[in-house]
């Protein structure tokens, strides 16, 4: 089993995130149990490990994020990590269906009522548009109905 | 015998009549009898409950108004028969011909009746051997022409008549109008010899298997279907109609031959409807050359009324097309070779029986051959199908009943009430003024006085003067030029426009109700925007920007231009959807003089002021004046000086009446209230405000769409997204992974992702 450690300034939720390699692939040292979602992998001592935030299984074939790196005895140190869903499946994830309620690439403010958007909730702006016709008011003109 | 009351009220037996007021609202509270008691059998009508009509139906039948148990799905193409039902009298029977021409039957929901036919020598038989389709919505029993012969019928044998489809069209063999049956028209040939093809129509047989026989009698309300004539067309087929090749002139000439045909010619002279410049085709309708407008025209038999409802000719008519709407009567149909082949009981190949929905419409659809014994119709013997009924059951309803227009349409109707109705300009209102406010000075002479004034009041005539704010004969209708203003039997010489319409339609014209840019969201609408509308002499209305909004926007004044009362309509591009009440007449007061009475009591005063000089230290007041005088204008100069008379003594009576006359109280009258005129200090023309949201200080939108994304709801994959996105749910089928993977990525999607 060997651990390709990375460094990434992504967020967390970034799917398809940005990754640097740090120092060269390390062989993880079997224990007791590993668990696929958040293993601890236990590696030789590595300097440049301690400058990873991510990596990669090869035996998995997942990604991790690095939330914690241990020192252990014996020149090892143990990563903790958690699964990262979003870019183990990434390319898989291209081609599902899903309802999307928010989305920075619809480019705007839809016809779907945003309560987080910014509004100033008391200040209003009036504006009005004028018809294209008027009356006329013209005293010389018949103006006035006489009813008898 | 038993009709099932749940077939649209339809009584529960022949014998008894119970019948509900459904029943008998039809026949306005008679009951129709088929009185077979007296000879010459006839069908009369008796009041419901009458003794009279319980004698009646203890040897007759009752004829009621209930109908078929079915409904047409009709064509939109159908002409109604040219023939008003009618009875007939002579041999051959006359129809008295009715101008229905132009109606069309369009997905007829109602149910459909039949009634018996013409002028039967055997009364019984007509019922059961000739009856007649009709339009249940159609039938008016109160009309003259329903007068004994024509009563709808439910108990008739459904396998004593059926439907044989005729063709009519072009026979280029003969060069004649041919009406061929389905069955000869595709054996000849079809549209190789039968070309234009003008129509179709059901031949209607009764009689039942071995005794089929049929009639001129057309099945109404279908006389004949023709899928239209398009006049653009003629010039191109033309010709065919006329004979002996002399081609198609500017105008035909028409002779009608022994057969009954017509054949027509080219002619260079143009006529009338009552001469041959015409084309007859089927039903009656005619081709009619007029000069205003210039063409050949489908019109009436006369050729009165123009048919502006038509499609292409020429269609090439199929032989299921036209079954299907043989089928859509609800009656067999046979497409056979020999009507006399036709046994409903042993049906063959070119025997249909009809199918129906659930609701019990015809459908259009049918089975042939024996299987169509299997039907419910195939098992009808007469018009109550047993266990088939069906239940009165409304179909559901029918989108296409909504307005296609979606347009308000005033009318058109110009109302006027009994008074006189003038428009005039200030100039004109002022000489009219001057008339009415006449003073005892500026009556001419005593003798005018009596030809004018004693029976009349100019004031009192004058009801009102209202002031609108545009010129009132640019909307109203009116006489063409102006006339004199006339007040009672008083000339004023003033002209003015006479009113010929008390409401009128102003239109206020428009804008187009556009989000601004960059509020083409959901800011524009409630509760983050409102709008109203300010519309001139009304006010201000408030109108949803939902309903609005990417609309023409517009305004009707609905203006009773006697009381200056308004209702002003705001229209969505055609159609109104919101109305305000208000006042854009300003009642302008007139205070004239009551000429008249001022006249009388002036006349009186004289006659006072004589009578006292003759009759000083004369009794009571009134004996000298009543000399001279009428007690009306006693009453006046009372009146005019303000009290009753009282009595004086005969020494102060000369100077009283001297006073009378020298003092003269000139009598007032004031017509109107002064109306509220601030309106016309106001904006004359509407406006429509928008009250829109803004944003907080300093917001930045595009961050905030980095940051947050923006609301949305688009369902598609996720590919096409970029940046934050958040979903509500997804379908993950198609990833591989575990099932706490497959939670965990749900989970992150619905928290937001960063694509």
């Amino acid at each position: 089993m060997t651990l390709t450690l990375y460094s990434t300034t992504d967020d967390n939720r970034v799917v398809n995130k940005t990754l640097t390699a740090v120092g060269s692939a390390v062989t993880v040292r079997p224990t007791e149990r590993l668990d696929m979602m958040a293993p601890n992998f236990l590696i030789d001592y590595a300097a440049a490990a301690l400058g990873a935030n991510y990596c990669y299984c090869d035996t998995f074939d997942r990604y991790y994020y690095i939330n914690d790196i241990t020192l252990e005895t014996g020149r090892r140190m143990i990563l903790h990590c958690t699964i990262d869903v979003l870019k183990t499946y990434a390319a898989a994830l291209a081609d599902v269906e899903a309802t999307v309620i928010r989305s920075a690439s619809v480019g705007g403010p839809t016809p779907i009522t945003d309560k987080k958007l910014p509004v100033d909730p008391h200040k209003y702006e009036l504006k009005s548009i004028k018809f294209d016709k008027s009356f006329q008011q013209d005293n010389n003109k018949s103006c006035y109905v006489l009813i008898t | 015998m038993e009709i099932n009351s749940t077939i649209w009220g339809a009584p529960s037996s022949w014998e008894t009549y119970n019948i509900s007021p459904i029943n008998i609202e039809p026949f306005g509270g008679k009951l129709p009898v088929f009185d077979t008691s007296a000879s010459g059998a006839s069908i009369n009508r008796y009041s419901v409950g009458s003794a009279l009509a319980a004698e009646k139906l203890s040897t007759g039948r009752l004829i009621d108004a209930s109908v078929c148990p079915w409904r047409i799905k009709g064509d939109s193409y159908f002409i109604r028969d040219v023939y008003r039902v009618a009875l007939l009298t002579g041999s051959p029977p006359v129809f008295e011909a009715s101008p229905l021409y132009d109606e069309y039957a369009r997905n007829m929901g109602a149910p459909v009746a039949l009634t018996w036919g013409n002028a039967p020598s055997n009364v019984y038989d007509a019922l059961m051997l000739n009856p007649k389709f009709h339009w249940n919505e159609d039938f008016d029993p109160s009309s003259p022409q329903y007068s004994g012969a024509w009563a709808p019928l439910v108990d008739f044998d459904y396998r004593k008549i059926c439907v044989v489809p005729v063709v009519v069209a072009y026979d280029s063999n003969t060069y004649q109008v041919a009406k061929v049956s389905l069955y000869t028209y595709l054996a000849n040939g079809g549209n190789t010899r039968y070309r234009y093809i003008q129509g179709i129509y059901p031949r209607i047989y009764t009689g039942g298997a071995g005794n089929w026989q049929t009639s001129l009698m057309r099945l109404r309300p279908f006389g004949a279907m023709v899928k239209g004539f398009e006049v653009d067309n003629f010039p191109n087929f033309g010709e065919d109609f006329a004979t002996y090749g002399d081609g198609l002139g500017e105008y035909v000439i028409g002779s009608t031959q022994s057969n009954g045909y017509t054949n027509y010619s080219a002619s260079d002279k143009q006529g009338d409807a009552a001469a041959s410049y015409r084309y007859q085709l089927t039903n009656h309708q005619h081709i009619f050359y007029r000069s205003i407008p210039e063409g050949w025209y489908l019109t009436d038999r006369d050729g009165s009324a123009f048919i502006t409802e038509y499609d292409n000719v020429n269609n090439d008519f199929d032989a299921d097309w036209i079954i299907s709407q043989m089928l859509t009567l609800g009656l067999w149909v046979y497409t056979g070779p020999d009507i006399n082949d036709f046994d409903p009981e042993h049906p063959d190949e070119y025997s249909w029986a009809p199918l129906f929905d659930e609701y019990g419409t015809t459908t259009g659809e049918g089975v042939n051959g024996p299987d169509a014994s299997q039907t419910a119709a195939g098992g009808w013997t007469n018009n109550v199908a047993g266990e088939n009924v069906y239940k009165g059951e409304e179909p559901p309803f029918d989108p296409s009943t909504y307005d296609p227009d979606n347009k308000t349409v005033l009318p058109s109707n110009a109302f006027i009430s009994g008074n006189e109705l003038y428009a005039l300009n200030i100039g004109e209102v002022q000489g009219v003024l001057g008339v009415v406010n006449s003073t005892a000075e500026n009556v001419a002479s005593t003798l005018e006085v009596v030809q004018k004034f004693m029976t009349n009041n100019p004031i009192d005539v004058i009801k009102g003067l209202v002031y609108y704010p545009f010129v009132v004969t640019d909307y109203v209708e009116h006489d063409p030029s102006q006339t004199n203003v006339i007040l009672g039997n008083i000339d004023t010489n003033v002209n003015g426009y006479k009113i010929n319409q008390r409401v009128i339609v102003v239109n206020a014209g428009s804008c187009t109700y556009y989000p601004p840019n960059g509020l083409n969201d959901f800011r524009s609408y409630e509760p983050y925007s409102s709008a109203e509308l300010y519309i001139p002499y009304c006010g201000s209305v408030q109108i949803s920007p939902a309903d609005y909004i990417g609309h023409k926007v517009s305004v009707k004044y609905l203006i009773d231009i006697e009381s200056g009362a308004c209702v002003a309509l705001i229209y969505r591009d055609e159609l109104a959807i919101d109305s305000i009440a208000g006042q854009i007449g300003v009642s302008c007061p007139i205070t004239g003089v009551q000429t008249s009475s001022m006249a009388a009591a002036q006349e009186q005063a004289q006659r006072n002021s004589i009578n006292s000089k003759i009759a000083i230290g004369a009794a009571a007041v009134g004996v000298g004046a009543a000399v001279f005088t009428a007690g009306s204008s006693l009453a006046l100069t009372a009146a005019a000086v303000g009290g009753a008379a009282t009595l004086t003594s005969a020494g102060t009576r000369l100077s009283a009446s001297q006073y009378e006359l020298e003092h003269q109280k000139i009598p007032y009258k004031s017509v109107g209230a002064a109306g509220a005129a601030t309106s016309t200090a106001n904006e004359q023309f509407c406006r429509l405000v928008i009250h829109r949201p803004v944003m907080l200080d300093g917001a930045d939108l595009a961050a905030f769409g980095t940051v947050n994304g923006y609301a949305c709801c688009i369902t598609a994959p996720l590919s096409t997204f970029s940046g934050f996105t958040q979903v509500s749910a997804a379908d993950l089928s198609g990833v591989s992974c575990t099932a706490n993977e497959r939670a965990a990525l749900l989970s992150a999607l619905q928290a937001g992702v960063i694509l």
